[in-house]
């Protein structure tokens, strides 16, 4: 049983940009998610930083303060062991989503 | 260890709260400076950071909430809650607490009868050896 819902979806796009990207603070994730996506896909800020707070809690993900290149304080976020892990399953669980719906939309 | 971060920060709420307030006005200004790169005037780059980022109020709160799961802090404004509510009603006050005052009141006397006579054992030694003895003469 695949195990997603929309929140889930937006732990797995974080956690893939993350790890794609290094480090990134939030502004910076918004920014790749919707460029990598063709402007298809748009994270809503409001969603965002409690998913990423959420994400830090559980320890999949970690912050650190720094400077960025346009001279501001900005709280940088990392991918940790625990959180490459929970990635892998969550790509897993994606597919799985997808597949399953995928099946049912050509079901005839 | 989740669970003890959300506790550790019950009582650095306010650090959390300016750490959040910091981070979220960042993420205005990054966007406020890429607004002004494109062209934009101050102004308007502000205006237009501030419009996508939707309300700040609601995505602060969020996150706090998760950062320490508020349990202790609710408690006590429910608690509070409840006292206000008192005050503003007292005639329903002075039912509830009397209801709860005799209720409690009868079923402590009761029990305290009960419980030497039917439940506790006699207050002597051996007293499961005690015998009730009688006669009764057949009166001609």
């Amino acid at each position: 049983m695949a195990k997603n819902d929309l929140q889930g979806t937006l732990d797995l796009l974080v956690l893939k940009t993350l790890a794609q990207n290094g480090t990134l603070h939030g502004y910076g994730i918004v920014l790749h998610i919707q460029n990598a996506s063709g402007e298809v896909l748009r994270v809503e800020e409001g969603s965002l930083y409690p998913a990423l707070h959420r994400m830090e809690q559980s320890g999949w993900i970690a912050a650190e303060w720094a400077t960025t290149e346009t001279n501001r304080r900005a709280k940088y976020y990392k991918l940790t062991a625990t959180g490459r892990r929970q990635l892998q399953q969550a790509e897993e669980s994606f597919e799985q989503l997808v597949k399953g719906v995928r099946a049912v939309l050509r079901f005839a | 260890m989740a669970g003890f971060r959300r506790i550790a920060n019950l009582f650095r709420r306010t650090r959390v709260d300016r750490e959040i307030d910091a981070e979220l006005e960042a993420h205005i200004a990054l966007r406020t400076d890429d607004n002004i790169a494109q062209g934009m005037s101050l102004k308007e780059a502000r205006r237009d950071a501030l419009l996508r980022f939707g309300n700040p109020t609601a995505t602060k709160e969020r996150a706090t909430a998760v950062d320490a799961a508020l349990a202790i802090d609710s408690v006590i404004r429910d608690v509070r809650f409840a006292l206000r509510q008192f005050r503003r009603s007292p005639g329903f006050t002075i039912v509830v607490i009397s209801i709860l005052a005799v209720g409690i009141g009868a079923s402590t006397a009761i029990f305290s009868v009960v419980n030497p006579i039917l439940f506790e054992p006699l207050p002597y030694p051996h007293a499961n050896g005690i015998a009730t003895i009688w006669d009764a003469y057949k009166t001609q």
